[in-house]
């Protein structure tokens, strides 16, 4: 552990620190979405995965912890005579690792409600297009994994950008849209509302998908590190 | 551990402005240096420099030999406290940000950060936006000090701070100094209560490196010399005069230099009154004459 | 405590070298480690290092290699010889000029002198008196 520390510490902070926060929070979205299921259920019936459907909010959150990470966590990090590189190598395997973790959370949960929905002998569907039409795990962690990658990741880029004065974030939020509407979709997952049918994830092949995502993912972790590379770190609060 | 520093040519730009222009000094380090600037003379933006927060637009800066910027063994050994304690997250407890120090400084010494909380007051329970200015300050200093790296830096890190928390800062920076010596460099605007404290003071002017001098041969440098005109000006022929007032006839200047004892009974002779000046208000005259003359 | 008008070394050295002249510190008697002292008067340790250095110098302190600085036997004497040297150009000098320039005769100012004299004569005279009736 020491070693480790030595060694990563920035990993060491964000595994230990925030990686159990965020299991934290997917606990409390669990119980909440159970509860509001539980609710709707008395009033109409249950017909589509409620599970599923959360995803256009957790999409935002992945997003915004991503501009905190370099809007907040890099400033800490430079200042405990930590470099801009080591953090953002750190940083990016964090993203990449926790998003599976989670993901697999995702599927934990999709699986849940999949035996609930039978037990009460609902229909288990899926309102938005997806790679996976029905309990298939392996699709399904994959598919979250790249959402809270990519949009993780994003954020991170729009928040460099916030951070430095010389980079204009409006850009930055354009680009950031441009990646996450061109590449987001093709996994079916993220889409945003103008670019809902771009793309039929249904043609999409797995591996075409797999390899975009992974690309949407290398093309925001280098735009992230193009404007971390030599950000200066000035104050946060006058 | 000690840090030495050496800054060469050091410029750094913004669009239209220079924040700091072509500075040199080498500074040999295991010293409390005192850095002196009117506000907007470029301390804030060295001292990010030397910390490795800016890249210089050009020069270079060595800290023992190695360049600063994005050099993990020379930013590891390097602690910046800047004048708004901005030392970690608004949302973040104060215990959080400890721990945070903890995990990041391979230097971090827990024990000496938990007492010196102690001594200034701070509940580690409480976060850091629930702070008041100079508790944050107090938690920067806090921050700085248990970090022990070999190079300290207090950039007005007191700001906000009452006079009893200064004086203990003040304390514990000399005690820490003198258990476990490193290089520190304070900025401030305190002077009169600060320079004690510095071995070496530099002052920093428009971006420019004005002087650098050992505290007390700068103790020992300026002098009003007050009399009838005439005698006065004949007096002060040839020297660095910083500044001049008239009353009628009688005429007072301040005069910048080695006074020597041949200085004085000349003086006496002249039937001049000499007096030295404090170290305030050569800094008033000093970084005030530059900007008059331009 | 120290001003910031002539060097605090110099300061710190006129302190001690006063204090040993009103026995405040006797011959032979340990003074505080430079540390203590900056630590005490809030001063860098350096300042204070060159001001004990200078009284080493001077021959008003001796050191003890691993135990600490003392003060010489001989300090107190030496002090007394020098000040009482530059009383006469610090204190004397000044005042017969300044007597010259508002014109008070000089047998004025010895008058004057031997009064004071003779009243603190009195003074510890009747101070012994109070002390006895006790």
């Amino acid at each position: 552990m020491r070693q480790l520390q030595q060694r990563w510490p920035i990993a060491v902070l964000l595994f230990f620190g925030h990686l159990p926060f965020l299991m934290l929070l997917w606990v409390a979205l669990a119980a909440l979405l159970t509860v509001i299921t539980a609710v709707l259920a008395l009033f109409v019936d249950i017909s589509v995965s409620v599970w599923d459907h959360s995803a256009a909010l957790l999409r935002w959150m992945a997003l915004f912890y991503g501009t905190y990470l370099t809007r907040e966590l890099l400033t800490t990090c430079v200042m405990h005579g930590r470099t801009r590189r080591a953090f953002t190598a750190q940083a990016t395997l964090f993203v990449l690792v926790a998003s599976g973790v989670l993901a697999v959370l995702m599927a934990l949960g999709y699986a849940l409600e999949h035996l609930i929905y039978n037990l009460m002998g609902w229909s288990h569907t899926f309102i938005d297009d997806r790679l996976f039409d029905s309990l298939n795990i392996p699709l399904i962690i994959y598919s979250w994994w790249g959402l809270y990658a990519v949009w993780t990741i994003t954020g991170a880029f729009i928040g460099a950008a916030l951070r430095r004065n010389d980079v204009s974030p409006v850009l930055a939020i354009v680009l950031g849209i441009v990646l996450l509407s061109v590449l987001g979709p093709i996994t079916g997952m993220g889409d945003l509302p103008f670019t809902d049918r771009i793309y039929d994830p249904q043609t999409t092949s797995v591996g075409s998908a797999i390899g975009l995502s992974l690309l949407a993912f290398a093309v925001g972790a280098a735009f992230t590190w193009l404007l971390v590379r030599n950000i200066p770190i000035r104050p946060r609060i006058r | 551990m000690t840090s030495r520093i050496d800054l060469e040519e050091l410029r750094l730009r913004y669009e239209d402005t220079t924040a700091v222009d072509r500075v040199t000094c080498h500074l040999e380090g295991g010293k409390i240096y005192g850095l002196l600037g009117r506000n907007g003379s470029g301390k804030t933006s060295l001292l990010s420099m030397l910390a490795g927060f800016i890249r210089p637009t050009s020069g270079s800066v060595l800290v023992d030999g190695q360049p600063v910027f994005e050099n993990p063994r020379a930013v590891s050994r390097i602690c910046l406290i800047r004048d708004s304690g901005d030392v970690g997250d608004q949302s973040d407890t104060v215990r959080t940000v400890m721990e945070i120090a903890q995990v990041l400084r391979s230097t971090w010494d827990q024990e000496y950060a938990e007492r010196l909380l102690e001594k200034f007051k701070i509940p580690m329970r409480k976060r850091v936006s629930q702070l008041s200015r100079g508790q944050r300050s107090a938690l920067g200093i806090t921050i700085g000090l248990a970090s022990r790296t070999p190079l300290t830096i207090f950039d007005e890190s007191h700001l906000g701070m009452d006079a009893p928390s200064r004086a203990l800062f003040q304390e514990e920076l000399l005690n820490d100094f003198m258990a476990n010596p490193r290089t520190i460099i304070v900025s401030t605007h305190l002077i009169e209560e600060m320079s004690t404290l510095f071995e070496e003071v530099l002052i920093l002017h428009e971006g420019r490196l004005l002087l650098h001098e050992d505290t007390d041969t700068l103790r020992s440098r300026g002098a009003a010399v007050t009399g009838p005109a005439d005698q006065v000006d004949q007096f002060v022929f040839g020297m660095n005069v910083l500044a001049e007032r008239r009353l009628g006839r009688i005429k007072s200047v301040t005069v910048y230099g080695e006074l020597s004892d041949l200085h004085r009974r000349q003086a006496e002779n002249l039937g001049l009154e000499m007096e030295p000046i404090a170290l305030q208000d050569l800094f008033i005259h000093l970084t005030g004459a530059v900007e008059e003359s331009r | 405590m120290f001003d910031d008008r002539s060097p605090i070394y110099r300061q710190i050295a006129e302190q001690i070298k006063t204090d040993i002249l009103n026995g405040v510190l006797r011959a032979d008697e340990q003074v505080m480690s430079t540390n203590q002292y900056a630590a005490f008067y809030r001063i860098n340790p350096a300042t204070a290092a060159k001001a004990f250095q200078q009284l080493v110098e001077e021959k008003i302190l001796y050191k003890r290699r691993g135990i600490g600085m003392f003060v010489s036997p001989t300090a107190r004497d030496m002090l007394l010889a020098q000040r009482r040297e530059r009383f006469f150009t610090d204190v004397v000098d000044p005042m017969v000029a300044e007597a010259k320039v508002i014109g008070i005769p000089l047998a004025d100012i010895i008058t004057r002198i031997e009064q004071a004299a003779r009243s603190d004569e009195e003074k510890a005279k009747s101070g012994h008196a109070d002390e006895d009736e006790r």
